[in-house]
């Protein structure tokens, strides 16, 4: 379990790394806003 | 004779009280939620309810879920009013901590769990039906699987399912509810049309926040004692929260192009709601996995279940909730190690076989059962006074509408 531990691990770690990074600040607020409420990003 | 043990009294105490702490701290994770003109009457959700549920418990909610058992299925009116609850341990819970002390460490539980319904129908719900759902749920939905999972004779307990701190009891229980309220309830004016974003994401992390500290108590607490085995699931626990956050805020980052605050805080939450039923049974590697498991499936139950679905579930209650406390009841019964918990079993990557099915059987019969009593309430309470407020009284919103008063005067 300690492996599987450390492999769940470095998949975030390269998720950042391969991450973008990040949109243009002036889209920010328009791209949050989103007809439904709720938890994560807006949806598309 | 039993005797009192000062540490162990002294731990379950002070985590009764970290556990209050987690209900105000829902009030302002849920009421930066929602759009400003609601927020008062979120907050008061959750506040109301600790005022209410903690006389309840005093007064017939305790002795329905811990009391001498019936059946199997609930607990007898011995302890009515607290009568017999004092200052001498009931050995059967727990000998080396006052009965009192374990009441009012339990009556925490059943304050937050009925408290983290009122995420899925904030916005449109009237105060009065609130007050008598909750009041309702909580006797006849709560206490009884309370009683089945954590009573003395309760069936499931002796069918030997495992719920450390309340995967099943509180988490399951009150996703499934909230998934129920939200369908019986309705979508909100507007929902898919209007914007209904976050009025204030500075008070949902703090909330996180408080909820992560408070939950310290909620599962190291449920060891009862201070010992190692509070010191695991303490850990455990941090571990948990910790990988949710990430995880979910990864997951937004690769799928919308964003690290969310949001994300993670809620992830974070979704990893405290899994490793609750797990977290005396779990090793802290284990916890990793089923933080990872947690930010994971809960991110993508809140896409399908607005997105798909179209189910308004306000605040992604049984996506968090609800299919966090599945993940973690099914983990238990994946990952739970006798080496962490003697009193528990071995789950199936640790070589047992007969764990797994017991927390399905759980699981299933949680859900069912709390849909099935809450969607009865819920009808009855609709036929009666109304669940909904007017359509006016929506838009215009429930602070003034529902309480007279108004969060900010700007």
């Amino acid at each position: 379990m300690i492996a599987i531990a450390f492999v769940a691990f470095a998949v975030l770690v390269v998720a950042w790394l391969v991450a973008p990074t990040g949109k243009p600040a002036a889209k920010a607020h328009a791209a949050a806003s989103n007809t439904t409420l709720g938890m994560g990003d807006a949806a598309a | 004779m039993p005797e009192i043990d000062s540490g162990d009294t002294a731990w379950v105490l002070a985590s009764a009280a970290l556990v209050m702490l987690m209900t105000p701290a829902l009030g302002f994770f849920y009421g930066g939620l929602v759009r400003r003109k609601n927020v008062l009457a979120t907050i008061m959700h959750s506040f109301f309810i600790l005022a209410l549920i903690s006389v309840q418990w005093a007064l017939w909610g305790y002795t329905l879920a811990f009391g001498p058992d019936k059946g199997g299925i609930i607990g007898g009116l011995d302890w009515l009013g607290l009568k017999g609850v004092g200052a001498e341990p009931n050995p059967d819970y727990a000998a080396t901590i006052p009965h009192s002390a374990f009441m009012i460490f339990q009556c925490m539980f059943a304050v937050i769990t009925p408290a983290l319904i009122t995420g899925a129908f904030a916005e449109r719900k009237r105060f009065k039906a609130f007050v008598i759902f909750s009041l309702a749920w909580a006797t006849l939905v709560y206490a009884p699987i309370a009683h089945w999972v954590w009573g003395v004779g309760g069936w499931l307990r002796d069918f030997g399912a495992l719920d450390f701190a309340g995967g099943t009891v509180v988490h399951i229980s009150s996703g499934v509810t909230a998934l129920v309220a939200a369908i019986v309830l309705g979508r909100r004016v507007g929902f898919g049309q209007e914007s209904m974003e976050p009025h204030n994401l500075t008070y949902t992390v703090l909330g996180a926040g408080l909820l992560w500290f408070g939950w310290f108590g909620f599962n190291a607490g449920s060891a009862l004692g201070a010992n190692g085995l509070a010191a695991n699931a303490f850990v455990v626990t941090n571990i948990a929260a910790a990988m949710g956050a990430l995880t979910w805020m990864t997951v937004s980052w690769i799928r919308h192009g964003h690290p969310s605050v949001l994300g993670a805080a809620a992830g974070a939450v979704a990893g405290l709601v899994a490793i609750t039923p797990a977290a005396g049974f779990v090793s802290p590697s284990s916890a990793i996995v089923i933080g990872f498991g947690a930010g994971v499936f809960c991110f993508f139950a809140v896409d399908a279940l607005k997105g798909i679905f179209k189910i308004d579930d306000a605040l992604d209650v049984f996506a968090v909730h609800g299919v966090g406390g599945i993940w973690g009841s099914l983990a238990t019964g994946l990952f739970a190690e006798k080496a962490v918990n003697a009193a528990g079993a071995d789950g199936l990557f640790v070589g047992g076989a007969g764990l797994l099915g017991k927390q399905i059987v759980a699981v299933a019969v949680v859900v069912v059962f709390a849909a099935a009593v809450s969607w009865l309430i819920l009808k009855a309470i609709d036929l009666t006074i109304g669940l909904r407020v007017p359509e006016q009284e929506e838009v215009l919103g429930l602070d003034t509408t529902q309480h007279g008063e108004l969060a900010y005067q700007l």
